[in-house]
């Protein structure tokens, strides 16, 4: 009864995912030419000059509308993405480009956001240690003579989780 | 009229003043009628307020130009029903949008905290005043909607056209009000605190209530925002990562992580102080969201452009955390634990690290959005962080938070056998496999879209066999399979209602994954009789038709469209040109599916008679909006009251468990 319930959930669930993955095959990108993505992901790193924030794919300014122009021209002629970049960098300054550099005091950008998931991850341990440490202190005091080892983990298990649902319940 | 409001103005000015003072003094001398006094005085202003907000709308109604407010924001031609959305679109009219609404807000959730909890509600009570007073006074002294101007003008300057949009209607408001909501549990926890009685968990349910409420029209009104860009801005996406919208994200983080380890609190007495933290950081954070959104020092297109008070906000934003967080160290030993851990595996932990990493979201947000300011003061180099480096560094984080979502829920409290982890593990691990193989023989190739994908399949799976196994065990005790299922939801409500939204999240993900990494863009030139093939789709450009407006020219394109062999209709995009704004809005027309939306938007019309459209297609998107309604669904049975006549009595078990373990009566 258990393991069939399980299939059906399993058999279910595939199903719906192989729906989701056909819509997006469905939705494949090949009719695309590689040179008109390469636009796209260049439009979409590359700042509108007169509208703070927005990139010149989003943009319906007509500075937004004649650089993508010219990166369409550029991307025609074959120059590299780098190429381009650097072509708008030299001409409107690193602000141009809406993704930092990885280099000089940019790299602080991107070197920062995993540092903190390290140190997040820190905390975390710690915290939890700390507070294990609390209840195994706390747990000593109130044991009226019982030992930890005077209850088995399997019975521990037991009455945990009892307790663990009736608090869900 | 206005004068009639200004005086209104004035009157709540000085009671929100009265109600601080006194809702303070009422609470530390314990002084019930001083409380009750504060009280009705806070309720007064709603009224008074409304008054306000009136006269305002009637200025706007009746284009009285000769107030100022009326003049920047409206014009002859603009439609009235705009009024409403005229009275919040600039500065000064927002920020009595928010003292209006926020006031009523308040006077409901001081109502009810008063009844509730006792010995907390006049201080929180003084906090939600001088909240109240804050915003009046800048109202008052510094833009004030309804001041007249000198000379009275003939017609006025009229709104930003970008806000004429059915979703203007709804979408600012919901942020305004997601954003000063936080101030309701954040006045209930500092009151808890400060009044230091009633017990160290008697605050819960009331910061739980508000904080829901708060995160549920935070949640709404990122969501509708995002709809509104994607149907109007005409660039075909719905997130841009602009500072304005970050700084929505960075509240709405903050209380999603208190919402959840709320429920710790509640149901172990654990997280005490790590809960006032992380309320205190949610409200400094709408307030810093406030900031940017008042002219702070970061340019952004949703900012009110003429205004500086931003740098106002931010000092007062300083002084509260300052504030709150010495209230907090100085009432530090009233915040002990219950217990503590006994397991590093258990759902405590799990609650732990997934506020920990909601925590780090929201500064790398804040690190993305700031940086720039940092790097033009330490380096003198000005640069700009978007679109790109959010989704690159965000993203995998929020795949971690979702594989969390699967994993938290069934871990159980306090500690987590082997074989209850494996018991529970099994079936996520194996349609992860599944769905890992199956996407692979599909072809999908992309390495953040199969992750995604897979992690994605775990919430649903656990969340499904959550909701299997309980209805299986309360109808093998002889209810039918469906009173069984909604029992079953009744019966642990914040439990399943959080399923729910949980649902719906992975729905979202699934919409934004498919459509950030799948999405098809095409520029196009075409002449009326040109036909376009992209993907599955052929459109026709058939003609343009011009309309002439007093305040904007329109030019609507019709196509007719085909997806394969079904014929779909004609669409019409349109591009409107406001001359006096120099701006230009297009409307792009979306065929929706659930597989996904053919969007068209012209870019521009040339003299030639060829215009320019840019066409996508964006798998999946409707999703995305879908999981609007389940979320405020499963939000809604989250919150909804345990009815005490349904508890069960719980009997404690003698140690032979294996049959009925609970001893349930039934």
């Amino acid at each position: 009864m258990r393991k069939n319930m399980f299939l059906k959930i399993i058999g279910l669930l595939s199903l719906q995912v192989v729906f989701l993955n056909t819509a997006c095959f469905a939705s494949n990108t090949d009719f695309i030419s590689a040179e008109e993505k390469k636009v796209n992901s260049l439009n979409s790193v590359l700042m509108c000059p007169v509208c703070p924030g927005e990139s010149i794919d989003q943009s319906q300014n007509e500075i937004a509308t004649n650089m993508r122009t010219i990166v369409k021209d550029f991307v025609a002629d074959g120059k590299s993405e780098e190429e381009i970049k650097d072509y708008f960098v030299d001409k409107y300054g690193p602000v141009i480009l809406l993704e930092p550099a990885t280099s000089g005091i940019s790299m602080y950008a991107w070197i920062v956001p995993p540092v903190a998931l390290g140190f997040a991850i820190i905390v975390v341990i710690v915290a939890i240690n700390v507070m294990r440490r609390r209840q195994n202190v706390a747990g000593a005091r109130n044991t009226y003579g019982l030992t930890e080892e005077s209850i088995s983990e399997k019975e521990k298990e037991k009455y945990f989780s009892v307790i663990d649902r009736i608090s869900n319940e | 009229m206005v004068e009639l409001g200004q005086i209104a103005l004035i009157l709540s000015f000085m009671i929100a003043g009265y109600s601080s003072v006194v809702g303070f003094a009422g609470g530390m001398l314990n002084g019930r009628d001083l409380a009750a006094s504060a009280r009705w005085g806070f309720y007064s202003i709603c009224p008074l307020l409304l008054l306000a907000t009136a006269s305002l709308i009637y200025a706007f109604v009746t284009n009285d130009f000769s107030v100022k407010y009326v003049a920047e924001n409206s014009n002859l031609a603009m439609p009235k029903a705009y009024a409403w959305v005229a009275f919040y679109s600039g500065n000064a009219g927002s920020l009595l949008y928010i003292s209006v609404a926020f006031s009523i807000m308040a006077a409901i959730a001081i109502r009810i905290v008063n009844s509730k909890l006792p010995y907390t509600s006049p201080y929180a009570l003084g906090v939600m005043s001088m909240v109240l007073l804050f915003f009046l006074a800048v109202i008052l002294f510094l833009a004030n909607p309804l001041e007249r101007h000198q000379i009275p003008l003939e017609d006025g300057q009229g709104m930003n056209p970008l806000l004429i949009h059915f979703g203007m209607f709804i979408h600012p408001p919901f942020q305004m009000l997601g954003l000063i909501s936080v101030a309701l549990p954040f006045s209930i926890a500092i009151g808890a605190l400060l009044a230091g009685r009633g017990g160290r968990d008697e605050w819960v349910d009331q910061g739980r209530l508000w904080g829901m409420l708060s995160w549920l029209l935070l949640t709404t009104g990122l969501l509708l925002g995002a709809w509104w860009a994607y149907t109007i801005l005409g660039w075909g996406g719905y997130w841009a990562w602009d500072p304005v919208e970050n700084s929505a994200l960075m509240p709405w983080l903050g209380m999603t992580a208190f919402v959840h380890s709320i429920m710790v609190q509640k149901r172990r007495g654990m997280f005490r102080m790590w809960n006032m933290v992380l309320i205190i950081v949610s409200f400094a954070m709408a307030q810093m969201g406030m900031f940017i959104n008042r002219g702070g020092p970061v340019p952004s297109v949703h900012s009110f452009a003429e205004s500086t008070m931003g740098w106002i906000f931010l000092a007062v934003m300083a002084a509260t955390l300052f504030i709150s967080l010495s209230i907090f160290i100085f009432r530090y030993d009233t915040l002990k634990s219950r217990s503590g851990l006994d397991s590093m595996i258990s759902r405590e932990s799990a609650f732990l690290a997934q506020n920990v990493l909601f925590l780090l979201i929201a500064f790398v947000t804040l690190w993305g959005t700031i940086f720039p300011i940092f790097s033009e003061a330490v380096d003198d180099t000005t640069m700009t962080i978007g679109q790109p480096f959010f989704n690159k560094v965000n993203g995998p984080l929020m795949v971690l938070l979702v594989l969390l979502m699967g994993i938290g829920p069934v871990l159980p409290w306090r500690k987590a056998g082997w074989s209850s982890i494996n018991k529970m593990l099994r079936a996520p691990f194996v349609v992860a496999s599944v769905v890992l193989v199956s996407s692979l023989i599909i072809g999908i190739n992309q390495y953040w879209v199969l992750i995604s994908f897979v992690v994605c399949s775990v919430p649903v799976t656990t969340v499904l066999q959550e909701l299997v196994r309980g209805t299986k065990s309360r109808h093998s005790r002889g209810e039918n399979w469906g009173f069984a299922f909604l029992s079953l939801l009744g019966a642990n409500r914040p439990r399943y209602g959080g399923y729910i939204v949980h649902l719906s999240i992975v729905m979202l993900a699934i919409g934004i994954t498919a459509s950030s990494f799948y999405d098809v863009q095409k520029d196009v030139v075409m002449k009326p009789g040109d036909s376009e093939i992209l993907g599955k789709y052929t459109f026709t450009y058939l003609e343009v038709s011009e309309k002439s407006y007093p305040d904007r020219l329109e030019e609507t394109a019709k196509f007719e469209v085909w997806s394969g062999d079904k014929y779909i209709g004609y669409m019409y995009p349109y591009r409107a040109v406001y001359p006096e704004f120099q701006i230009a809005a297009t409307r792009g027309a979306i065929h929706s599916t659930v597989l996904e939306d053919f969007y068209l938007v012209p870019s521009e019309f040339m003299e030639d008679g060829e215009a320019v459209f840019r066409v996508l297609i964006n798998p999946l998107v409707l999703w995305m909006w879908a999981s609007g309604p389940v979320l405020v669904l499963g939000t809604l049975v989250s919150l909804s009251p345990n009815s005490r006549k349904h508890r069960k009595r719980v009997r404690l078990p003698s140690m032979g468990m294996d049959q009925n373990p609970l001893g349930m009566a039934k």
